[in-house]
């Protein structure tokens, strides 16, 4: 905040305009765009006395049809929590079933659309837990989509979404300062923070449309592919998909060049570089972080598989006897009871 | 003047009918406390104090589904640790109507059938063997108390890094032996620091010759899993030979009976290390006290039957009374969460609900366990002046505060 | 189908108001499960089950006259065998097979092991096996999973259960009735009453009583068979020595000697269960506790006041029919040749030598203490000789007793069928327990025969033995030694404190069974009957023949008129 006031001040001073500047917040890079991800409302930790420090990395592994529909997705989450202390961790999930991954110094519980971690941390403790998702819920939080057509697939970022903001005419070195500094915080893996702008005439709403920037490797086929993927991508190869997403900070916008953009210009590029962010940060905790201010980051891995044949349905016989068997039984009975009979009135 | 009367009384009748002070109806709720009231009434006195003391917290704020207020209450039946009883008594529970039943654990492989069949949720608040409670084959199983399994692994966890060498002893009872396979289990990947195994009778006044063999093969600390009479036969043995020897125990150790043998040599008792559920939380003692003084104040105060060398009384803490109190506000809460009071629904709902237990520690399950004492709520705690304070060199206990034990 | 004709026609002609009564009760019985739920239902079907253990112990008790404290260990048996079959996944009524043969193992170990002993020593023994057995059960956890037990799971639901068990019970009463009719349960009843009278008219005592505590000890197992498939668990602590007491408290309470006795001893525990809970309530005490308390109470209310149960015996009647009965004796001979026996110091017989001739009587006489009781136990076969040699052609013998022995609870015709019960051929424990045709059949015949015998030796049928005339008690000993089929037969004493008229009479069946072509030998005091009714006397003295010949010649002999008869003459 004090480097914008500084330079704020400084350029009303180089320029010597009176004009009167208003003050506006820019759009949080932290603040989520939509509902999910993260998924069922993100993570919880029980009120103590202290924060635990979790540094979250999970890994989404999500198998395809040969049309490029998902059928299975299950998430692999590592939880780093420093802080000695105890711990009562509520991570939202459409959650079928979940399992202790190898390496975790406890075993996750399971509820109605939550992940449970509960314990004491004696300083450092990893938890992994193992889970699989509905796909149908969770698959509206990926982040790829594909078409797939003969001879070709398209790639479609689907985090896109159509985000509140607003133009006006702003004074341009905080503008430059305030778009440096989150280049840098970004390089640093720093949590951006937010800011504000001072602005020379009415701010004016206006809806923008970001989407995460995906960095997609791989193959297709035998295609290899690394490109990053901003909206949508057509591949003319065919076969089965092996690729890897990753949510990218956008490190172009970033590092465009500022020189010689106006003020208007430059906000408009920090809003969309605060909107990006904080985007971006949505899609790296797919499944949430206990730590709102942890580091978080996901990987997504779209595999093509044969989905699994529908095991057999249980033909239960023992419901239906069949009525043979039952002539049969009863025959045998009264045999044997005519037998006894027969023995004892000749004993 | 007859006739003034009859009207008069006549009148007051009339006054006292109708008018808004008749209480409201609440419909009651049964929550069944099956123990071992006539072979151990100590406990199953506990149990069932603890399960009142609950029941008239949520009497008192009310419990509410669909428009309908519930009132719980509790009613008694005696196992007489019977497994037999036991079945026969879950069979009455069900029979009652019984929304949950507190069990103390015996015989439960066999009567937990009978209350799933009809739904019935059942919390163990004592017993601590492993094949008591498995969410996937009995789901109405739930247990709040520690378990052998836990005890057994944080034990190992504890003393394994000391580098000592030690005597693992259990005792030929059933709980013995339970522990034992426990502590083998625990150890069986650092066999290097077990001195020697011993078994020792369960009835025995003298285990002079056990603790004899434990020294002679050069153990530098004894872990005594069996009931408190062979825990203090234990130390009796030890400390009369003049072995100072550390001594470890489950639960048992913290038994009032191990000081009430060891009155007369409380200096033997000094030094004793038990690991048990904790009963204290991060929080501060807020919470433990708090839950102690309603319990004293409804039940009166258990003491142990010693003193310290200042003069002063030291009391048993209400820990098995905690469990079976935390585990009826579970209850209540899962009927709050299920909208229902029909039992399977109930059950369903222990699954997804957490309360704030007496302890201040987080209290709940879920679907993948049905235990409310996990591993990293086993602390250890060490005698000194019979009472126990939590050992400064394990990270758990390290955080808990002492707990005031005398009057 | 003749049979079963035959067979619906015996039970409507033996059809009594308390056989109504009694199906009556079971039909009511059997519709509780509708009146109460699940958890009562299963307590009442325990209840059913320790009834069914107790009409077992009954027959022990009230028939074989054995006090068996060890019933509870026989259901223990039982429980434990089921529950490791159960536990294995063995069908119920399998298990429940394996239950009753292990529970009658150990009735048969227990009855070979202590049934020689007086009453007294069979309770205590039984007792100490109850003791035994609790210890086993708690101590070696393989038996029933010490305090967890042995899970039990599967099985009919409580109500069926309460089917069964009132079924099993019904039928454990049926079977008790059946065999204490039977020629077994006569003859348990006759050694009950006086042992070494069944013995001499050749009652295998010992036999019979391990037979007696085997078929206990099975329908105890297989009650604690079913029981413990109900409990859900085999568990140690149930089959404790007090499990034992009580059922013996519910037979005596209900009644010993009565199918359904044991039955109602249960409805009444199950009133003290109810006071027990009362006064445990009262006093703050657990109610296990005071159910112990109230029943030794009971137990000791019963022995003082010489309680006979609640349920009396029933009436027995017994048809005749045509049929054979048991063929005639064959003429046969005893020789003794040089029998010498010593008891210690006391040389009671020596190098005596007698011949039993068919179709004649022998007497034995000699003053007391010559060593007659000694040779006519050995004779008998009752004691070994130490010396010489008995040999019986072509026969039997039977003896009777010196002092009057009948049996007191028996009638006269029943004495002579336990008599004649060895001679059977179709009285089995199968054919006796399902009360087959040929076994019913051969009874009337045997009953018409012991009608006959009775009517010439002149004893009325149907009375209680012990209320005939002294007389008439000594006319039945004869007449139950002659029914056994003896073709020599050994009598002591006839006419001891005889009447000259009474004295008459038995001399007159004494000789028609001389006619008869039995071999009789006669020992007598009274030497005028000796002069009227031997064809030979032989005279002992200090356990040596001094004398052998016709009666004239015995008394013309000085060595007799010097030992014996002195001042006396024939």
């Amino acid at each position: 905040m004090r480097r914008w006031t500084v330079a704020a001040l400084a350029a009303l001073a180089v320029t010597g305009e009176a004009h009167a500047a208003d003050f506006v917040a820019l759009p949080s890079p932290l603040a989520p765009l939509s509902a999910a991800p993260p998924l069922a409302g993100g993570a919880t930790a029980s009120s103590e006395g202290f924060r635990h420090r979790v540094d979250a990395r999970t890994t989404v592994d999500v198998s395809l049809d040969p049309d490029g529909t998902p059928f299975r997705i299950s998430a692999t989450q590592r939880l780093d929590v420093r802080v000695k202390g105890d711990y009562f961790f509520t991570i939202g999930a459409p959650v079928l079933s979940v399992e202790a991954a190898p390496g975790s110094a406890s075993t996750p519980g399971l509820r109605a659309a939550s992940i449970l971690w509960a314990g004491f941390n004696p300083g450092r403790r990893r938890l992994i837990a193992r889970a699989a998702l509905d796909p149908a819920a969770a698959s509206r939080s990926l982040p790829l989509r594909g078409e797939a057509a003969p001879g070709r697939i398209t790639l479609v970022n689907a985090t896109g979404v159509s985000a509140g903001s607003f133009t006006a005419d702003a004074v341009v070195p905080p503008r430059r300062q305030y778009l440096a500094g989150l280049a840098h915080d970004v390089s640093r893996g720093i949590p951006a923070t937010s800011g504000g702008a001072l602005v020379t005439t009415r701010p004016v709403a206006t809806k923008v449309r970001v989407a995460a920037p995906l960095l997609v490797t791989g193959t297709i086929g035998r295609r290899h592919v690394r490109f990053v993927l901003e909206d949508r991508s057509t591949i003319h190869a065919g076969g089965p998909i092996r690729l890897t997403v990753t949510p990218q900070d956008p490190t172009r916008l970033l590092r465009a060049p500022v020189t010689g953009l106006s003020g208007r210009q430059l906000l408009d590029r920090a809003t969309r570089a605060s909107l990006t962010l904080a985007r971006v940060r949505q899609y790296r905790t797919f499944l949430g972080n206990p730590d709102a201010t942890g580091k978080s980051r996901t990987t997504y891995a779209f595999r093509t598989a044969a989905r699994p044949a529908p095991p057999p349905a249980v033909i239960e016989h023992h419901e239906r006897r069949s009525p043979t068997v039952t002539l049969a039984a009863v025959a045998g009975v009264l045999l044997a009871l005519a037998g006894a009979a027969f023995a004892w009135s000749r004993s | 003047m007859r006739s003034v009367l009859l009207v008069l009384v006549a009148a007051v009748a009339l006054a006292g009918c109708g008018g808004s002070s008749s209480p409201s109806h609440r419909t009651p709720l049964t929550i069944v406390v099956n123990g071992p009231f006539s072979r151990s009434p100590y406990l199953g006195r506990t149990i069932e104090n603890g399960a009142r003391l609950a029941v008239q917290e949520v009497n008192a704020n009310g419990l509410r589904v669909a428009g309908t207020t519930y009132e719980l209450r509790v009613r008694t039946l005696d196992t007489g640790l019977s497994p037999a009883r036991a079945v026969a008594n879950m069979r009455r529970a069900v029979g009652q109507d019984a929304i949950a039943v507190v069990d103390e654990g015996t015989g439960i492989d066999a009567s937990w059938r009978i209350a799933n069949d009809a739904g019935v949720p059942i919390g163990v608040v004592f017993e601590g063997g492993r094949q008591i409670v498995d969410p996937v084959t009995r789901p109405n199983v739930f247990r709040i108390a520690p378990t052998d399994h836990g005890l057994a692994f944080r034990l190992a966890e504890y003393l394994i890094p000391k580098g000592l060498k030690i005597a693992l002893m259990h005792d030929d009872s059933d709980y013995g032996a339970a522990g034992g396979r426990a502590l083998a289990t625990a150890f069986s990947r650092n066999r290097s620091s077990v001195a020697i195994e011993e078994t020792l009778p369960a009835d025995a006044l003298d285990l002079g010759p056990q603790v004899l063999r434990a020294r002679r093969a050069h153990a530098t600390a004894l872990l005594v899993w069996g009931r408190p009479a062979t825990i203090a036969a234990v130390l009796t043995a030890a400390r009369s030979a003049g072995w100072n020897v550390p001594v470890f125990t489950p639960p048992t150790g913290a038994d009032p009976f191990v000081r009430q043998q060891l009155a007369d040599h409380p200096q033997w008792v000094d030094g004793l290390t038990f690991a048990g559920g904790r009963l204290t939380a991060e929080v501060g003692t807020g919470p433990f006290l708090t839950f102690e003084q309603k319990y004293e104040s409804s039940f009166g105060v258990d003491r142990v039957g010693v003193k310290t060398r200042a003069g002063r009384a030291v009391v048993v803490l209400p820990e098995t009374a905690m469990y079976a109190y935390d585990f009826v506000n579970l209850v209540a809460a899962a009927v709050l969460k299920a909208g229902s009071t029909a039992p399977p629904r109930i059950t369903a709902a222990l699954n997804e609900v957490t309360t704030e237990g007496a302890n201040g520690d987080q209290r709940g399950f879920n679907r993948n366990n049905h235990e409310g004492v996990v591993d990293d709520d086993i602390y250890f705690a060490r005698f000194h002046d019979m009472t126990y304070a939590p050992v400064k060199d394990d990270p758990l206990s390290a955080t808990l505060p002492t707990l005031p034990q005398t009057r | 189908m003749t049979a079963f004709a035959d067979a619906f026609h015996e039970l409507r002609i033996g059809w009594r108001r308390r056989t109504t009564y009694a199906f009556a009760a079971f039909a009511i019985a059997a519709l509780a499960p509708l009146a109460f739920g699940e958890a009562r239902t299963a307590d009442l079907a325990g209840g059913l089950y320790l009834a069914c253990a107790a009409v077992g112990l009954a027959f022990a008790v009230g028939v074989a006259g054995l006090p068996s404290l060890a019933q509870g260990a026989f259901v223990a048996v039982g429980a434990v065998v089921a529950a490791h079959l159960l536990a294995a996944g063995i069908p119920l009524p399998l298990a429940a097979v394996a239950g009753g043969l292990g529970g009658s193992s150990a009735g048969g170990l227990v009855g070979y092991a202590f049934a020689r002993l007086p009453r007294a020593g069979f309770a205590a023994a039984t007792w100490i096996v109850s003791w035994l057995v609790a210890f086993m059960l708690q101590s070696i956890t393989w038996f029933l999973g010490g305090s967890e037990g042995v899970v039990v799971g599967g099985g009919p639901t409580a109500s069926g259960h309460y089917e069964l068990a009132l079924a099993l019970t019904g039928l454990a009463a049926l079977g008790y009735l059946a065999l204490a009719r039977s020629p077994i349960g006569l003859r348990l009843a006759a050694a009950r009453d006086r042992e070494a009278a069944a013995a001499a008219l050749g009652v295998p005592v010992l036999r019979l009583r391990v037979v007696a505590v085997a078929a206990s000890g099975a329908v105890a197992g297989v009650a604690g068979a079913f029981a413990v498939q109900l409990a859900g668990v085999g568990d140690a602590t149930q089959y404790g020595p007090f499990l034992s007491f009580r059922l013996f408290v519910v037979v005596l309470v209900g009644g010993a000697l009565a199918p359904l006795g044991a039955p109602a001893g249960i409805l009444v525990l199950g009133v003290l269960s109810v006071a027990a809970d009362f006064v445990g309530r009262l006093e703050n005490v657990a109610a296990a506790r005071a159910h112990t308390l109230l029943t030794a109470i009971m137990l000791l209310g019963i022995v003082s006041l010489g309680w006979e149960g609640i349920v009396r015996a029933p009436k027995r009647r017994r048809r005749a029919g045509p049929g054979s009965g048991p063929d005639r004796a064959r003429p046969a001979t005893l020789e003794a040749r040089a029998l010498g026996k010593a008891f210690g110091n006391v040389v009671a017989a020596q190098d005596v030598a007698v011949g039993i001739a068919p179709g004649r009587i022998t007497a034995l006489v000699g003053p007391n203490g010559s060593g007659k009781t000694t040779v006519l136990r050995m004779l008998a076969g009752t004691i070994e000789p130490d010396e010489g040699s008995v040999v019986v052609a072509h026969g039997s013998v039977a003896r009777t007793l010196q002092a009057t022995a009948v049996f007191p609870t028996l009638t006269p015709l029943e004495h002579v069928l336990v008599a004649s019960a060895g001679r059977r051929s179709r009285a089995g424990l199968v054919r006796s327990l399902f009360s087959t045709p040929q076994a019913r059949a051969e009874d009337a015949a045997y009953v018409a025969h012991a009608r006959a015998v009775l009517d010439r030796f002149g004893v009325l049928h149907d009375v209680p033995a012990g209320e005939l005339p002294v007389t008439d008690q000594r006319a039945l000993m004869i007449a139950a030694a002659y029914a056994t089929g003896a073709s020599v037969l050994l009598v002591d004493e006839p006419t001891a404190g005889a009447s000259t008229v009474e004295a008459a009479r038995m001399t007159g069946l004494l000789r028609s069974l001389r006619d008869e072509g039995l071999a009789l030998l006669v020992v007598e005091h009274n030497l005028g009957v000796v002069r009227r009714l031997a064809d030979r006397v032989v005279v002992l003295d200090a356990g040596r023949v001094i004398a052998d010949g016709t009666p004239d010649a015995v008394a013309a002999d000085d060595a007799v008129r010097a030992a014996y008869l002195g001042r006396r003459s024939f």
